[in-house]
This record gives C-alpha cells, sequence and structure tokens, in this order.
C-alpha cells in the first residue's frame, strides 16, 4: 500500500474514535483507506505487515522508506494526517496500551505547547532523522511505550535537538541497548530527602538542566559529545566512570 | 575546563545588553525570517577575532545560525527552518571564538523590533482564540507567561492594557496559573530563565519555594503570590477608581 495521510475530516473521525476506545479495540477500517478520510500523501509503499521490536526500529525503517523527501516538510503540520495515518496502520503495536490521545495523533496544542513531541511515530522519525544511532536512548522501548525518558529526553526541542546532548545521553544512560539502572530516577524534594541522599542524581532529567546552564557559557550545539561530558557537573561521575566513551575524555 | 556555577563567572563571558542590539523579524513569506540588523560592540573589551552567533527561539523550538565575523557579519534575513509558526520570538546572540565552544559574550531573551522588549513575566499578545475571550501558556524556556488575548476584543497589547477592567480582572488570575505551573515543576525556579521571577518573588517576601508533593501547600504558596502581585498592581483601587468613573459618567 501506498502511503497515505488523513483528510481533516479523516483526522476529526480518529480523534474521535481515540476519544472513545477501549484497550484491545482497533481503529475503524475505513480510517486505513476509505478515499472520503484519507488521500495518497508519497508515492512510495510500504510493508503494512512489518513488526517492530523498538520504536527504534520504526524510527529506522520510516528515515530509510523517506531519505529522499524533505524531512521538515514530512514533520509540517500538512503532513499531521501522515503521521495519523502511520498510527492506525501499525496500531495493533502502538495501541497496545490505552495511553493519552496525543501518542496516536498530533496534538500542536496543550496548556503550555506544542504537544507533538509525543506522537509515537512521528517522534520516531524526527529523532532517528536528527540523531540516528544515537536516537536508540528515547526509542529502545517497544512500539506502545513513550517513556519517562523520552519524555525527558524530548520535551525540550531547544536541548532536544543538540546533537551533543542526545549522544552523551546515549553514552552515560544506554549499555548494550538497555538503560543503565538509576538513569530515569527523578531528585526527590528537598523536604523528602534523606541527607546524603543521591537518587536520581546524575539521572537523564538532571542532564537536560546541566545542558540547559551549560548554554549560558558554552554555545552548546557545537559541543562534541565527550567535551559536553567533561563539563557535566560532579553528580554525573558515576554515570560517566561507567561510559566507555565517556573514559576516552 | 572550569566548571558553570550560579555565583561566579569563571569564564570571564561579557554580558551584552539588550539596547546593543537590533532583531528584525519577517514572518510575511511562508518561511520564517530574522535579521540582526545592529550590533553595537563601542566600549566593550572582547577579545579579537570573534564570531556572531544567533539562537533564535519561538514556542519551545530553536534553531542556531552563524552569522559570520564580528566586523562583518551576516546583515540579511536569514531563513529560519526549525521553528514553528506558534510562540514567542526571542534571541540569544553569542560571541564565540571561531573553533571554540566557549562564549566570549552573550544577550539573553532579545525580542525582535515590534514586539516589545518587555521583561515582565506576564506579557500580553493578541491572539485568534474563537470565543474564548483569553487564554494563558507558560513558556518555559523564557521564565515567563504570555496572556493572549482575543484580537476580536483587542487589537493591541496596549489596547487591552489601557482597559483596567480586563487587566483588574484577569491578571490576577494569570499569576495564580503562572505560580500554579512553577509549583508543580520541582526545581523550576532554580532554572535560569525563571531568574526574573525569582527575583521578583525574593522581592516580595517569597522566598521559600513550594512543595511540589503537597497539594495544600501549593495552594497556599499561589495564594501569597497572587496577594502579592495584587498588592504590587493595587487592582482593587484601579477597579474601584475605574468603576466611580464609569458612574459618574
Amino acid at each position: 500500500m501506498k502511503l497515505h495521510r488523513l483528510s481533516d475530516a479523516g483526522r476529526e473521525s480518529y480523534r474521535s474514535w481515540l476519544a472513545q476506545r477501549r484497550l484491545g479495540e482497533m481503529p475503524p477500517p475505513k480510517l486505513l483507506s476509505d478515499p472520503s478520510v484519507t488521500e495518497l500523501a508519497i508515492d512510495i509503499e510500504i510493508d503494512l505487515t512489518r513488526v517492530f521490536k523498538t520504536r527504534f526500529e520504526f524510527g529506522k525503517f520510516i528515515a530509510e522508506l523517506l531519505a529522499h523527501e524533505d524531512a521538515k516538510a514530512m514533520l509540517s503540520q500538512k503532513n499531521d494526517g501522515l503521521w495519523d495515518w502511520l498510527t492506525i496502520a501499525f496500531f495493533s503495536q502502538f495501541g497496545k496500551k490505552a495511553s493519552k490521545p496525543w501518542h496516536y495523533t498530533v496534538t500542536r496544542r496543550g496548556h503550555s505547547g506544542s504537544l507533538a513531541y509525543r506522537h509515537l511515530a512521528r517522534t520516531a522519525f524526527e529523532m532517528y532523522w536528527r540523531h540516528g544511532q544515537a536516537s536508540l536512548v528515547m526509542l529502545h522501548v517497544d512500539m506502545s511505550t513513550w517513556g519517562d525518558l523520552a519524555e525527558q529526553l524530548t520535551s525540550r526541542q531547544n536541548v532536544a535537538y543538540h546533537r551533543g546532548y542526545i549522544q552523551a545521553a546515549n553514552a552515560l544512560y544506554l549499555s548494550e541497548g538497555k538503560l543503565r539502572r538509576g538513569a530515569a530516577s527523578r531528585v526527590r524534594p528537598v523536604k523528602k530527602r534523606k541527607p546524603g541522599e543521591t537518587v536520581g542524581k546524575g539521572g537523564v532529567a538532571r542532564l537536560a538542566l546541566a545542558v540547559r546552564r551549560l548554554c549560558r557559557t558554552y554555545d552548546t550545539h557545537i559541543l562534541e559529545t565527550v567535551d559536553m561530558i567533561d563539563l557535566l557537573p560532579k553528580e554525573f561521575k558515576n554515570f560517566i566512570a561507567k561510559s566507555p566513551q565517556a573514559a576516552q575524555s | 575546563m572550569p566548571r558553570l556555577s550560579t555565583l561566579s563567572n569563571p569564564t570571564g563571558l561579557v554580558d551584552l545588553e539588550k539596547h546593543r542590539i537590533s532583531i528584525l523579524i519577517d514572518e510575511s513569506s511562508k518561511r520564517l525570517a530574522f535579521s540582526l540588523a545592529r550590533l553595537d560592540l563601542a566600549d566593550l573589551t572582547l577579545p579579537p577575532g570573534l564570531n556572531v552567533v544567533v539562537i533564535a527561539r519561538r514556542g519551545n523550538a530553536e534553531e542556531r545560525v552563524d552569522l559570520g565575523p564580528v566586523a562583518s557579519w551576516n546583515k540579511g534575513f536569514i531563513h529560519l527552518t526549525e521553528l514553528g509558526d506558534e510562540g514567542t520570538w526571542s534571541f540569544r546572540v553569542l560571541l564565540v571564538k571561531p573553533g571554540s565552544a566557549m562564549l566570549a559574550a552573550a544577550a539573553e531573551n532579545i525580542r525582535p523590533e515590534g514586539q516589545g522588549d518587555s521583561s515582565s513575566f506576564i506579557a500580553l499578545e493578541p491572539a485568534d482564540l474563537g470565543q474564548r475571550p483569553w487564554e494563558i501558556r507558560v513558556l518555559e524556556q523564557e521564565g515567563r507567561a504570555v496572556l493572549y488575548f482575543n484580537k476580536e476584543i483587542y487589537h493591541s497589547s496596549g489596547e487591552a492594557e489601557a482597559d483596567k477592567f480586563f487587566i483588574g480582572m484577569i491578571l490576577p488570575e494569570a499569576a495564580r496559573q503562572l505560580a500554579a505551573w512553577v509549583a508543580r515543576i520541582p526545581g523550576a525556579l532554580a532554572e535560569p530563565p525563571w531568574e526574573a521571577f525569582r527575583d521578583w518573588l525574593e522581592l516580595h517576601g517569597i522566598t521559600e519555594e513550594p512543595d511540589e508533593d503537597n497539594d495544600d501547600a501549593q495552594d497556599e504558596w499561589c495564594a501569597t503570590v497572587v496577594n502579592a502581585f495584587c498588592e504590587r498592581f493595587q487592582f482593587v483601587a484601579l477597579l474601584r477608581e475605574a468603576r466611580s468613573k464609569g458612574v459618574e459618567e
């Protein structure tokens, strides 16, 4: 089948279905190919029987499929219907959980800005396209999982686009395709923290903050991974010690 | 390399004042563009051979553009491809040595010409809101909120600001929503963009941070912030005066 996109009417119908769907239900079949709610997006064939172990595999597959297209145009509002259609096409994999609607339909307005980054299919493509192999750190999960790590790494686009930041996260928190222990932990509030407690220190949530602080003193967009790791505060030392790439610095 | 501290300036970063810079934006064509029209470095002691780098921000996305040497930077309009069409514009202007990531000088939160340079933490902007009179959005990256008012009611922020009833009735609620957002995000006030808000709170005697796990304590903290805000701007006196004038007329 060729790549389609949902029309405005199709997206409206899809959103209505998402609002009342129950776990295990599949989208109405007409949302996949009915001309009243879909249209041809790009003259490229896609194998809808593919099974992906992780969202990284999916992002890579779509990025390779769209290799000759303008990636930024693919991510523009005009193509929101394409990403929604892809979610429908692979809903048996994306929809194994009853997650919030914005994981299945591109949502550009929220109480604090766009939530488009939370789309399971679109962000898998975007992060692979931007960061290649390093995107594994946020896409190593199964197709239906968004995950706290992805939220922490992608919610702030001004750092999510930094190659050095994502590569540093990949080097610090991933080991043989799996997350290192404590990487996703959060620092507890001061009042609940015991003296000397280090839970969450050096974790991925703190990395975004550290990089944003580094932005005040360094042009972080051009920092190489080893240089960025070298500049991180002491709280990251345990993760740095376990990272072969960081050990080079 | 020296590590970053919020209490010191180990890299000798020079702070560029906002009045030295003028940035123009062009939103008239399909592609967004900006121009660094003026960069006045008179009377500053800076190392020779610096390059100008501009970080354009809109919403929660940003794009880095290298404009070349300080002596002859590119003053033409530069097209931006990473930014969306939603959100408030702001720019960082950085001076860096070629081949180095360390900043020699920086100007933060520069607003483009014609869009005000208010450092207020609640800005006013017109928006297309259908039948909704107003909406507030917190701009995490900028450490402030924007109160969008319906452009069918007021054409400009000046017009909205001149309406004492709008300002007096709406701004306290906007301040409460901003405070509630800050209260929910652990450590938000510790981040550099929120320095201005934190300073304002301290100036008004609010030195304790809210407990993000205790709803009652959060509500209480928000009420303290709103009280300080209303006290500062004397909203009741403002409204009483406006109302008495209306009765006299």
